[in-house]
């Protein structure tokens, strides 16, 4: 057992690196050629595969030759394939301007599984968003309808408009909304799952349980230590600066040093657990500047439920760089954002291996595992109630193995765990920044520092081995022989 | 002795302030080693015996040095402070020319009364001169079979010929630079890379004696003066002194806000273990290093913001630009004031440096860009 574990060991300190190297692969772009040997066997003998980069004309034609067989390849290919909508399955989408959303009366495609909001009458309701990307794909049929004489139900003399993918940009009512657009279509023809924040789900999900009045307690209690901390450093930093602290006090290790020069500068602690993340939020509550976050996204799942999505993998803010009122956030801004941010909050599973995500949101005032259990209950019946029975015990099965499986890819040592904390930070919010149609995103995470201490010990006798400062906040750690 | 081993004697103490690290053992059951030790222990202090002298030169701009040569390399070598005039960081001009006009093989041995290995004679210039080298031979190399893959389009050879040429140079290629890399693992002699005639003017760098004139000093960034003088008792200039040489004696909160607001950054770091150095390289303004420059690559860069200012996104682009390009993560630290700018200036003018510093407020945002097709799954 030993060994594997000191070999899991050695694979982790490699890792982070491996990691980093990863990210600055640039994005993988469309390999035609691949596609192309699907449709004809034979392209793929003449294409050449992407490979080194010519920087300049060589004086042959070959550049030339290979570039036209790659255009052709990818024209081929898309040629080859039926474009168009067969008159069968045909879907209209129909805009309702006063409410700024299309109507889909026959609603048919796999979309409905991430998009849009059925009503009672089976009708589907698609946010005007949507309703621009499903056209733009081709997927529906976008058209105005003008009622015809009277205003009753007489489809008959209702007139419908075809709108052009023109008409429908015009019906963008600000630009700010085109921006959040594009950004959408973007993550969308990525297959990511995106929603809009302000959007009435039927059920949200949310990382935070219900507010109770008996956790007051806590709320005090923290409040108790933060001024203590402040006192502390008020108290102690006074004498470490003085002219006369090296002749009184003596400091027989350097981390005794550090610890005295830590005590001056004041930093904020960001929450890093569950209990840290719930007082936190409390504490916010009064001092919040609005700062609307714009999506919430999904990374792409097979089995996403639109009505009780569950936590968002991702949130993200669109911001145009090119607007006269908007603009990049102040500290202040973003840590109101940090504080509204309720998403699967991934550093959580650096501590924690495997965090079952359902246990730990809240649906309506339950544990979203809960939830579940009890609505798959209900679809199957109420008569058979030993099924929740079971179903439950799955769950707390499963709660308990999973832990074990993973155990062992996670043990690193303390310097590299805490590496890893200070360069992927606590919550973070991604900002996509958009500058005439050019969108990137950033991802920008809450840090601390403060809470880390990265001095190095020298050993004083004969032990040459690397002793790095690990773990969090080791204020207490070391002895104090004075 | 390998060269980790030498770092490690070489570098044993993060700050200039030494800890009392030579106490004599402590035995319980004998009562003379706790007297002892008790002498000891109230003889010794962690003081330095006798502290660095700094000079001002400059009108406009205000240059703070340390001339004194082995000063200059106790500061270095105790905690990375200042950069050497004429090096690249750590003062080596004086160790480099004596080398360079054969006046002494071996610069070390004389500076410091150590003998070391022919490894630790390589200055960090020198390195890279080398590591230069070896890069345009490889870039040679390249371009020689650039020409022959040219000289096969040329003849109209086929693509598969051209694959199978490709492939074989780059296995030479790879062949190539594994020849390079053991060949300076294995002969890591201090190849001159150029010959070196004497010039005349150089007889000016010489003394009657014929030693060479020490013209570089070590300039500290007005920061590290400031936490070598307030933060531990190392010059010799008392912090009101420097404060009043760095600001006038009429200056409003705006003159000395950026130079606080760098403070209070760079000795958030400094106290949490970094070696804090110069970001300019890089486009920031501190460069967050563990254990020193010659251990590991710095890892972050730190830019200083006020906490309610917003910048052009462009701004933010450019620098994260430069910073993930050297493979580093870009940190954003803002700064907050928690007391009015009347307050701030009064503490700054009663010397109260203390309360001042404490006034202020450090968060840290981490930026990073984002590729949404590398985090789907």
């Amino acid at each position: 057992m030993q060994p594997s574990e000191k070999k899991n060991g050695q694979q982790s300190i490699s890792n982070p690196e491996l990691d980093d190297e990863e990210e600055e692969v640039e994005e993988v772009h469309q390999d035609w050629s691949q596609v192309a040997s699907l449709v004809n066997k034979n392209a793929a003998l003449s294409l050449p595969r992407r490979g080194e980069k010519d920087y300049e004309p060589d004086g042959t034609d070959l550049q030339e030759v290979l570039l036209y067989k790659a255009r052709k390849a990818m024209f081929d290919t898309i040629s080859d394939s039926i474009r168009g909508t067969t008159v069968k399955s045909q879907v209209k989408g129909y805009y309702v301007p006063h409410k700024h959303q299309a109507i889909l009366p026959k609603p048919k495609g796999s979309f409905m599984q991430t998009m849009g909001r059925a009503d009672s009458s089976g009708e589907l309701w698609l946010d005007f968003h949507e309703f621009v990307y499903l056209v733009e794909r081709g997927t529906i049929l976008p058209y105005y309808k003008v009622e015809g004489g009277s205003k009753h139900e007489s489809s008959d003399h209702d007139i419908e408009i075809l709108l052009s993918m023109e008409d429908l940009y015009s019906l963008f009512s600000t630009q700010q909304e085109m921006d959040q657009y594009f950004v959408f279509a973007h993550l969308k023809r990525l297959g990511f799952i995106v929603k809009p924040c302000r959007q009435d789900m039927s059920v949200t999900a949310s990382y935070y349980p219900p507010w109770k009045q008996q956790n007051n307690l806590h709320i005090i209690s923290s409040r108790f230590f933060s001024l203590f901390k402040i006192q502390k450093i008020s108290l102690f930093s006074g004498f470490f600066y003085c002219r006369w602290n090296f002749f009184f006090r003596k400091y027989t290790t350097s981390p005794q040093l550090y610890q005295g020069l830590n005590r001056l500068i004041r930093s904020v602690t960001v929450p890093k657990t569950r209990d840290e993340l719930y007082s936190s939020v409390r504490q916010h509550e009064r001092k919040m500047i609005e700062v609307p976050l714009t999506f919430k996204v999904w990374k792409p799942c097979a089995n996403f439920k639109k009505k009780n999505p569950g936590l968002p993998d991702f949130q993200i803010l669109v911001y145009n760089k090119n607007d006269k009122f908007q603009h990049f956030p102040t500290y202040e801004e973003l840590r109101s954002i940090f504080a509204l941010l309720d998403y699967k909050f991934e550093f959580l599973n650096e501590a924690k291996d495997d965090l079952d995500w359902d246990a730990n949101s809240y649906v309506e005032g339950i544990s979203r595992s809960e939830y579940n259990t009890k609505t798959t209950s209900r679809s199957r019946n109420e008569k058979n109630t030993s099924s929740l029975k079971s179903s439950k015990k799955s769950d707390f099965q499963k709660e308990t193995i999973k832990p074990k499986s993973k155990k062992n890819s996670r043990t690193y040592p303390p310097h590299i765990q805490q590496n890893r904390r200070l360069k992927a930070g606590y919550r973070s919010f991604i900002l996509a920044i958009m500058d005439n149609g050019l969108i990137s995103f950033i991802k920008m995470s809450e840090a601390d520092f403060g809470s880390e201490n990265v001095w190095y010990t020298p050993s004083s006798q004969s032990k040459p081995e690397r002793k790095l400062k690990g773990g969090k906040a080791i204020k207490k750690a070391t002895p104090n022989k004075t | 002795m390998s060269k980790g081993r030498v770092n490690q004697k070489r570098y044993k103490y993060p700050l200039p302030i030494h800890p009392l690290d030579d106490l004599p053992d402590l035995i319980l059951h004998n009562p003379i080693s706790w007297i002892y030790w008790t002498y000891r222990y109230f003889k010794s202090t962690n003081t330095l015996d006798k502290k660095i002298h700094v000079d001002f030169i400059g009108d406009t701009a205000l240059h703070i040095i340390v001339q004194d040569d082995e000063q200059m390399l106790y500061l270095w070598d105790n905690g990375f402070f200042g950069t050497g005039q004429f090096s690249r960081s750590e003062p080596t001009w004086r160790g480099r020319t004596e080398v360079k006009l054969g006046l002494n093989d071996d610069p070390r041995q004389i500076q410091r009364g150590t003998k070391n290995n022919a490894e630790t004679q390589l200055t960090l210039e020198k390195i890279t001169q080398q590591r230069r080298q070896l890069r345009s031979e490889f870039k040679k190399e390249r371009a020689r079979f650039e020409k022959e893959l040219l000289a096969l389009r040329k003849k109209g050879g086929h693509i598969d010929e051209e694959t199978v040429l490709l492939e074989k140079q780059r296995e030479s290629l790879r062949e190539f630079k594994l020849k390079q890399t053991e060949g300076t693992n294995t002969i890591a002699q201090p190849q001159d890379v150029y010959e070196f005639k004497l010039r005349n003017e150089d007889n000016d760098l010489l003394d009657e004696n014929g030693e060479l004139i020490q013209l570089e000093s070590l300039e500290l960034m007005p920061v590290e003066a400031f936490f070598l003088t307030f933060a531990l008792p190392v010059l010799d200039i008392s912090p009101a002194n420097l404060a009043g040489k760095l600001f006038q004696a009429d200056a409003k909160y705006e003159d000395i806000h950026s130079f606080v607001r760098s403070y209070v950054i760079y000795h958030h770091y400094r106290s949490h273990g970094w070696c804090v150095r110069s970001g300019i390289k890089f486009g920031c303004d501190y460069l967050l290093y563990k254990r020193g420059p010659p251990f590991q690559h710095a890892e972050f860069c730190v830019m200083a913001l006020d906490h309610n200012v917003s910048k052009d996104y462009t701004w933010y682009s450019s620098i994260a630009r430069v910073v993930g390009g050297a493979k580093k993560t870009f940190v954003l630290c803002y700064v907050e004031r928690l007391i009015s700018e009347e307050e701030a200036i009064a503490l700054l003018k009663s010397n109260n440096f203390t309360k001042l510093f404490t006034s202020y407020q450090v968060g840290e945002v981490l930026y990073k860009r984002w590729v949404p097709g590398r985090n789907r799954d």
